[in-house]
């Protein structure tokens, strides 16, 4: 099976560069940005299997990338990633596509989990 | 106690509301700081395991991690402090508390929505302290509620700064908002309920604008009469 590709996008930058590194321990491609406008950027430059995808972030919302991300790029899936309590936020993302959501913090392995999934679920259609 | 201490001891419509979304706000940033520290010490925990497999372990990486984890923790404990403070403006209906120190929280309070809003949010306080005697929950309500009409309103760019002065007498709050979207940046019906906020707590509210956006000035007497 050919090397996942995955973007990270979340405003808290600490955050998506330890996470990519430990994606990238585990044998997964990772990229990380820190707010909507780069990931539309990244997405259309590079060929990523799943975006992991924070909700809320300054600039253009989370919500706007995932409906760009499904208009422009409907290969790639996304994961949304959600604090406690945004559940209409959460089924919103559903809605306009998101295959998933994860809340913070997130599991390394439930992280992957979610990622293989989502993939093989885009490798399906 | 006066019916008006009794008054402002009451929550009133709305006062619920900021409650909510001051302390939603601050735990989804204390969320983060934790979230950063699972990733840092699981970074840590990968580390150590790959070592334990004959990689060799790299001291100089293994003490950034441990730095970056001070440093949320240090963030972590700001923002406690801050929702501590804010939790416990609610405790006494009046009180005496310096105005320095309230416009201090409310910033760091409003900074994250601001951000969030592209908009950026200034504070220029005095070096001498400002003491008065009011409802610093209601007050800090009255500020939050200017400023989240001027996140709602100004364009992405936008400069909002906030800053007081005073004299034995009376205390003044003003909002500066510089902002592409001069019309209707502060519309009528979001005047009035700042208008009436600010007279409940014996205060007045003056709206201005010029080229540049619009001025809102808080007005308040360092004594409240109950």
């Amino acid at each position: 099976m050919a090397q996942l590709r995955v973007l990270l996008v979340d405003d808290e930058e600490e955050l998506v560069l330890t996470l990519a590194e430990r994606l990238t321990i585990r044998g997964i491609e990772a990229d990380a940005v820190t707010d909507g406008g780069k990931a539309l950027d990244f997405i259309g430059r590079g060929k990523y299997d799943v975006v992991v995808l924070d909700l809320k972030m300054p600039g253009i919302s989370g919500l706007a990338v995932l409906k760009t991300i499904k208009r422009d790029h409907p290969e790639v899936a996304v994961l949304m990633v959600t604090g406690h309590g945004s559940v209409e936020e959460n089924k919103e993302g559903l809605k306009a596509g998101a295959f998933d959501y994860l809340i913070k913090p997130v599991s390394i392995q439930n992280l992957i989990t979610k990622i293989q999934d989502a993939a093989a679920s885009k490798r399906r259609k | 106690m006066s019916d008006l201490s009794k008054e402002l001891q009451n929550p009133g419509d709305g006062d619920l509301a900021f409650f909510g979304k001051i302390t939603a706000s601050l735990s989804h940033e204390i969320n983060n700081v934790l979230s950063i520290i699972n990733e840092l010490s699981g970074l840590m925990g990968d580390l150590l395991e790959a070592s334990s497999r004959g990689k060799a372990l790299d001291p100089e990486k293994l003490a950034l991690q441990v730095e970056k984890i001070a440093a949320q923790i240090l963030r972590g404990e700001r923002l406690i402090k801050r929702l501590n403070s804010f939790s416990h403006s609610v405790d006494r209906p009046i009180k005496t508390f310096s105005l320095n120190e309230l416009l201090n929280d409310i910033f760091f309070l409003s900074e994250r929505f601001a951000t969030l809003k592209g908009i950026s949010l200034r504070l220029s306080i005095p070096d001498d302290t400002l003491s008065i005697e009011n409802n610093p929950f209601k007050l800090q309500k009255a500020v939050f509620a200017i400023l989240e009409t001027l996140f709602a309103s100004a364009s992405t760019g936008a400069i909002v700064k906030l800053s007081c002065s005073g004299t034995a007498e009376s205390s003044e709050i003003a909002v500066v908002c510089e902002s592409e979207t001069v019309t209707e940046i502060f519309p009528a019906s979001s005047q009035k309920e700042v208008s009436d906020l600010v007279e409940y707590l014996g205060g007045k509210t003056a709206f201005s604008t010029d080229d540049k956006g619009c001025i809102i000035k808080l007005e308040i007497s360092n004594e409240i009469a109950v």
